[in-house]
């Protein structure tokens, strides 16, 4: 891989290598993902974000809060509004 | 007694080799250029022309062929003047020969023999140098071509009288020392923005990963201060960054005087840019802004304000980290591997996110009730969406109404929905219906 790839331009199968995250953190994006349905590419996008959030902390492996820090910019509405229901169109 | 001299042709950032033969035959006193020359390089018979006339020399009055091969590529620029020139002079034996065929020549001519700067010259220099030939240029891109090879022969002079003194040798030309550009002052620093730390936050977020980001916040909040502030935080590029970032520049003509920069680019199109000056295309199938924020930062400000179909044209790049323009004869691939960073305010008022108001002139409603303040601090309350892909740079505000402010807008104001963000999943942006115009009875 040349030197300046980044983590937002790394491939996906190499970002869930290297930001494979430990046991709770696995657990709150597989949640995460089922409550804001996220897609591959979405859960693919959290991931690069966790581990940024990880290399700037120092640490090795990305953990649960790295990936909270990431849902969280997940767009605030966006999210909230993916896991609200819908009111009906006649506001 | 064909005359060659190489020059080269530009598709993209590559430049091919491009043969220039020029023949001197008995008959009808003609100047012909063939090859499929564009208006620019057939007026180029003019300056060849007036600018060996104002160095002593006179056109044969015989039959001048000049043949650009090969002759299906159309020729495009103003840099085979030089090269036409040359082999001219070759022809009619003002230049010894051999001493042309050891380089590779590209340069415009002015009316009084002077040599004029071009685009270009940095990946001519590469090319020509992986042909194992010399460069001849302009003086002004002297110093570009110099970083091409330590050990490469160039020449960069001024006149057609000073480089034909130079193979009499009389005049003997100096190589051009490469140059790097003096930093143009200081850059935007990060301590002028007072207080946002959460910004800042995302702010380091992005420069560390090279994540894409959108500032989503009422007016004043401080969304282009920090934006501006990026470049100040990224790393300087590494060589082979360099060397891409700088051919780019050489073939949009932007490196002044010929000087590199290791800094990495920052790019600010207005919001009225085009399709074709955003990603490339036009004339000369320029690179576009993509291109030319490559390894660096493209800043969109007032998102919504640009057209849905250019914000979709960046898809592609964004995508593949390049972008390829399709002509009709060919096809032209430059680099545009950026990060994106975008500011936005969410409705018209820009206050639709401050928790407890009701936006009612906006192009987005307001968020429901309860979603938690952005930040605590009472003068910003924007909220920062940082986008963690390349496909989705967009990250609206929901577009729901709130329960209590169920008031239709006043009839005849305008509204105009946002373009679909690209990335997001398929539900419905729920805009009031347009307004239909009344007709008159």
């Amino acid at each position: 891989m040349p030197a300046s790839t980044t983590n937002a331009t790394c491939p996906a199968s190499l970002i869930e290598e290297a930001a494979a995250p430990d046991a709770e953190g696995t657990a709150l994006i597989r949640h995460a993902a089922e409550t804001m349905r996220l897609s591959a590419r979405g859960f693919h996008r959290t991931l690069r974000v966790a581990r940024t959030l990880a290399d700037l902390d120092g640490e090795e492996r990305v953990r649960r809060l790295h990936l909270a820090e990431a849902l969280s910019y997940r767009g605030r509405t966006e999210g909230v509004a993916a896991a609200r229901p819908m009111p009906s169109p006649t506001a | 007694m064909v005359t060659r001299v190489a020059t080269v042709a530009f598709e993209g950032i590559e430049a091919r080799a491009v043969d220039v033969q020029v023949q001197i035959a008995p008959g009808a006193v003609a100047f012909t250029v063939v090859g499929l020359p564009d208006k620019a390089v057939a007026e180029s018979r003019e300056r060849v022309r007036a600018a060996l006339i104002a160095s002593g020399l006179a056109l044969p009055a015989k039959r001048i062929t000049v043949n650009l091969a090969p002759a299906d590529l159309p020729k495009e620029g103003s840099h085979y003047d030089l090269p036409i020139a040359l082999a001219v002079m070759g022809a009619i034996g003002a230049l010894p020969e051999d001493a042309l065929s050891s380089y590779c020549v590209l340069g415009e001519l002015a009316l009084d023999g002077s040599i004029t700067a071009v685009a270009g010259v940095l990946p001519a220099a590469m090319a020509a140098n992986g042909r194992g030939l010399g460069l001849i240029c302009p003086a002004a891109t002297g110093p570009e071509a110099a970083w091409a090879a330590g050990d490469m022969d160039v020449l960069a002079p001024r006149s057609l009288i000073q480089l034909a003194n130079h193979f009499k040798g009389s005049q003997v030309m100096a190589r051009p020392r490469p140059a790097i550009a003096a930093p143009a002052g200081t850059m935007p620093d990060l301590r002028d923005i007072k207080g946002q730390e959460g910004a800042k936050r995302a702010l380091e977020i992005a420069a560390a990963g090279g994540h894409n980001l959108l500032f989503n916040g009422p007016p004043g909040a401080g969304k282009s201060m920090l934006a501006a502030r990026l470049p100040s935080i990224l790393p300087p590029l590494d060589p082979r960054e360099l060397l891409e970032v700088s051919m780019i520049q050489s073939v949009a003509g932007q490196l002044k005087d010929g000087a590199l920069s290791n800094r990495r680019p920052f790019r600010q199109p207005h919001h009225s840019a085009s399709m074709a000056a955003l990603v490339g295309g036009g004339l000369n199938a320029r690179p576009g802004e993509v291109s030319l924020a490559h390894g660096g930062v493209l800043f969109l400000d007032e998102l919504p304000e640009f057209t849905p179909q250019v914000l979709d044209s960046l898809r592609q790049p964004m995508e593949t980290g390049e972008v390829m323009i399709a002509r009709a004869n060919h096809r032209v691939t430059y680099p545009a591997r950026f990060q994106l960073v975008a500011a936005m305010n969410p409705c018209r008022c820009g206050m639709a996110l401050e928790p407890g108001y009701t936006c009612r002139r906006g192009r987005t409603s307001v968020a429901p009730r309860n979603t938690a303040p952005a930040s605590p601090d009472r003068s910003w309350t924007g909220s920062i969406c940082a986008s963690k892909s390349p496909r989705s740079p967009l990250s609206t505000s929901s577009c729901r109404r709130r329960r209590k402010a169920r008031r239709r807008p006043p009839p005849g104001s305008r509204r105009r929905g946002i373009g679909r963000a690209p990335g997001l999943p398929a539900r419905p942006c729920r805009l009031p219906p347009p307004m239909r115009p009344v007709r008159p009875p």
